[in-house]
Order: structure tokens, then sequence, then C-alpha cells
């Protein structure tokens, strides 16, 4: 589940850093588009990670398996 | 969810126009929406600030970008008044860390807070959540810090207007909804809904006078936003699940439609050169292709059946009026029906008007194709299936509600 907290934070940022390096590339246009479609995908997929676990229990289950949880949260 | 749809609309439409490829501003549009979903992933007050105040930085050189005079007015005076913003919210942030500091368990997590919220000390988590709202509400566009709105959204490219006025508000609404769930079991349901209520009431009045007297369609767009916030922030001050619920709905189907609505107001000005009112009149007779979506983008707007947004709207009054707020409830509605009249005029003479005697023959001008137009009816029909598909996804949203911690 934390795949689905990860992916939409480093794909919009690896995007950024590739326009930014490669400024007239024609490839880098569409970076913004693909970096919505993956925040849309992953949304999605974790909405229904919430659904099928169900309720408070599965998102507190999600928080604690995120990136930024704090050592008193999930011990 | 929300910011991936939202972004998908605004971002598709900008890539159905032919243009050179511009790497700056596809690297801002990225790391906008990357510290956009930082703000709602992380379980950390501290780390929601952090991605708030980047989402200003990127925004600021957004707004800007054009770099004409009245481009980098508004990102200037957008700066100004969302590091003060900001700034109120660390301030509040700091009062809150101390106040778990002295409950002997300093922490910033969510989580944390929420379980240790009943052993804080009042008069300090007053202070602090009070003052974390009033910085959050100044970038979620609530009156009275709302002036930075109209000029910034009406002066940024068309699709990062939409993504501001579609996600970015509601961003920093997220982060208050957060905090109300602290007060709520801090301090009671009490100090938040009162907070919240004066804030959504004076958002809906500034939005209803000035979209009387706007003229200017983009502007227009902006202080639609402003009442649509203060709608929310209504629905957040009831708390409970049917308005929470409506409010989380009402972020989607606001986020679409006015997305859509700031892509089609980009393309109004791209063909007829000017944002007022009176200089686009008559445009179902001329451009039918950017007539017809203007029109049923207001009536998402103004919350028409079947668009999501008469839902989202009829729950909230419903949720308000079983809270015994009946009297808000009317001033509410009354707010709701003045910001209907305004918009609803200036819409309908720019659609159904007289059109202009004019030196262009509109008929030789190319319409656009059918491509181009796609987003926006994604947008319009995403709006509609929202408020279709609410009730079967309801086992998700109160899931989403429950796990808000949300306390009436």
């Amino acid at each position: 589940m934390s795949l689905f907290l990860w992916i939409p934070l480093l794909v919009p940022a690896a995007c950024a850093a590739a326009a930014a390096t490669r400024r007239q590339a024609r490839w880098t246009r569409p970076l913004g588009l693909v970096s919505a479609l993956v925040i849309l995908v992953t949304g999605l997929g974790l909405l229904g990670s919430i659904t099928a676990a169900g309720g408070e229990a599965s998102t507190r289950q999600v928080t604690c398996s995120g990136s930024m949880r704090s050592r008193h949260t999930c011990s | 969810m929300t910011i991936g749809a939202v972004a998908t609309v605004a971002l598709w439409a900008d890539l159905s126009v032919p243009a050179e490829p511009d790497g700056w501003f596809t690297a801002l549009v990225c790391a906008f929406l990357a510290a956009m979903t930082l703000a709602v992933l992380a379980d950390n007050l501290g780390v929601l600030w952090v991605a708030i105040e980047a989402t200003t930085i990127t925004t600021a050189f957004l707004v800007g970008y054009r770099s004409g005079r009245r481009s980098l007015e508004a990102a200037w005076k957008y700066v100004v008044l969302g590091s003060v913003g900001v700034a109120i919210a660390f301030l509040g942030i700091v009062v809150l860390y101390a106040a778990t500091r002295s409950a002997g368990h300093p922490t910033l997590s969510w989580v944390e807070l929420v379980r240790l919220a009943p052993q804080l000390d009042p008069a300090v988590t007053r202070l602090g959540i009070a003052l974390a709202t009033l910085g959050f509400a100044t970038k979620a566009g609530l009156a009275p810090m709302h002036s930075w709105l109209p000029d910034a959204h009406s002066q940024a490219p068309a699709p990062v207007s939409g993504l501001m006025s579609g996600v970015l508000l509601s961003v920093a609404l997220y982060a208050v909804l957060r905090l109300r769930t602290i007060s709520g079991l801090a301090l009671g349901p009490g100090f938040m809904r009162g907070l919240l209520l004066v804030l959504g009431v004076l958002s809906l009045l500034v939005a209803a006078t000035l979209t009387l007297t706007q003229r200017d369609y983009k502007r227009l767009l902006a202080y639609s936003s402003i009442e649509h916030m203060g709608l929310m922030a209504v629905g957040v001050a009831i708390g409970g699940t049917l308005a929470t619920t409506a409010v989380l709905v009402h972020i989607l189907g606001h986020g679409l439609v006015k997305s859509a609505m700031f892509v089609q107001s980009g393309r109004i000005l791209r063909a007829e050169g000017s944002s007022k009112v009176a200089d686009v009149v008559g445009l179902s007779a001329r451009r039918p292709d950017l007539a017809g979506p203007l029109l049923l983008g207001t009536a998402a707007l103004l919350g028409f059946p079947p668009f999501v947004l008469f839902f989202t709207e009829v729950a909230i009054i419903i949720a308000g009026w079983a809270a015994g707020l009946a009297p808000v409830m009317l001033i509410v509605l009354a707010l709701l029906l003045l910001t209907f009249i305004g918009m609803s005029r200036q819409v309908l003479a720019m659609t159904l008007g007289p059109a202009p005697d004019r030196s262009v023959d509109d008929s030789t001008v190319a319409r656009l194709p059918r491509k181009a137009q796609a987003p926006v009816t994604v947008a319009l029909g995403a709006a509609v299936a929202a408020g279709l598909v609410a009730l079967p996804a309801a086992a998700a949203l109160g899931a989403a509600v429950t796990g808000l911690g949300v306390t009436p």
C-alpha cells in the first residue's frame, strides 16, 4: 500500500527534474499530464485499498505505512 | 485522486493546443503537483506546512509567467499575502507543538495529535488552532483574506488558474478540516464551528456582492471560487458525517467544473482578445463551440441538477438545518441566490446577448476541433457522474470521513 503513497510523490518530482534539465525537448511537454494521470490512478488505487480493508483501521494502516509516519504513531 | 482528476482536465486541455515545449512551465507544474500531493499524504502538520509553502513558491512563478505588468503585480500580491498566511499558520503550528510538549508528548503527527487532543491545554490549543486556521484560510481564499485570489486566478495561464482554483484552495481547506478534528476533541465543537461559520458566511457575502458588480469573466470565476470555498467552510463548520462527506464530494465536483471553466475562459480570451464581459457578448450566435460548454459549466457551478454540486449543496444545507443552524442556513441560501443572480446575468449576457457589429466575419473563424473540446466535455460529464455514483460510493466516502476522525 505504501507504493500508492510514494509513486504520486516521486513521479511528479522526477518529471519536474526532467523538464527542468531538458527544457527544449518536445517529450517534456506531456510530462505534466503524465504526472496528473499517475496521481489519479494511484489515488483510485488508494481509495480502493481503503474501501476493501474498510474504515478507520485501514486509514490508520495507510498512515502508518506511509513515508511521513512519526515514531510515536505506528509503534 | 481529486488532485489527479482536476490536473488531468487542466493539463489535457493545455496539451490539446499546439505550442512549443516550455521546460520551465512543465517543471513548475509538476513540482506544484508533487507539493500538493505531499500536503494531503503527510501524517505530520509540519510536513503539510512545508508542502503548502512549496505550492506558494511554485505557483508564484506560474502566476507571473506571462511577465506582463498585471501578472507580475498579481504574483507579488499573491506572494505577499500567501506568505503572511503561511507565516501565521506556522506560528499556530508552533503554539500547537508547545501544547503537546506541555502535555508530555511533543509531536506534530496528525494521528498522535488526535490521540493527545483531550489532554492538551485548552487555552494554548485554542490560540494555536485559531492562528493555524486563519493562516490556512488565507491560502484557501476565505474572506477577509481573499484579496490575492481574483488577481492571481485572472492573471495566471488558464491551466494554472484551473489547478489553483480546483485543488490548491481545497488542499488548504483540507488542512482546516483536519484542524477541526483536533479542535473538536480538545475544545468541543463550538469554537471551530463559530470561527468557520464566520469565515464561510463572510466569504459568501463577499462573493455575492462582488459577483453582482463584476465585469471581467475570469475574475467572475475567481469570485465563484470564493463562494464555493465559503460554502465548503460552512460544511466543515457543521461537521458530522453528512456535511463532511458532502464537502469531500464538493471538492471533487468543484475542482472538475472549475478547471473546465478556466480552460474554457482561456479559449474565449484567446478567440476574443478580451476578458471583459461587454466585449464578448452574443457568443452563442457567433461561436457556439465556446458558448455551449460555458453555459453548461455555469449551470454546474450554480448548482443545477444533475451536476454533483446540486446534491452536495443540498446535503450541506440539510446537515446544517439538522444541526440546529437554520438561521445561518437561511442566510447561506440568500447569499447563494445573490451569487446565482450575479453570475447567471453576466454569463447570459456573454452567451445569449445580442451579437455586436464586428469588422471580423465570425463564420470564417476556425471552430475548435473535437479533440480540443474533449477535456471540458469529460470534466462536465464526470461532474454529472460523480453525483450519480455518490450513493454507491458511500462506503468509500464514509471510510474517508471516518479516517479524518470527524466529530459533530
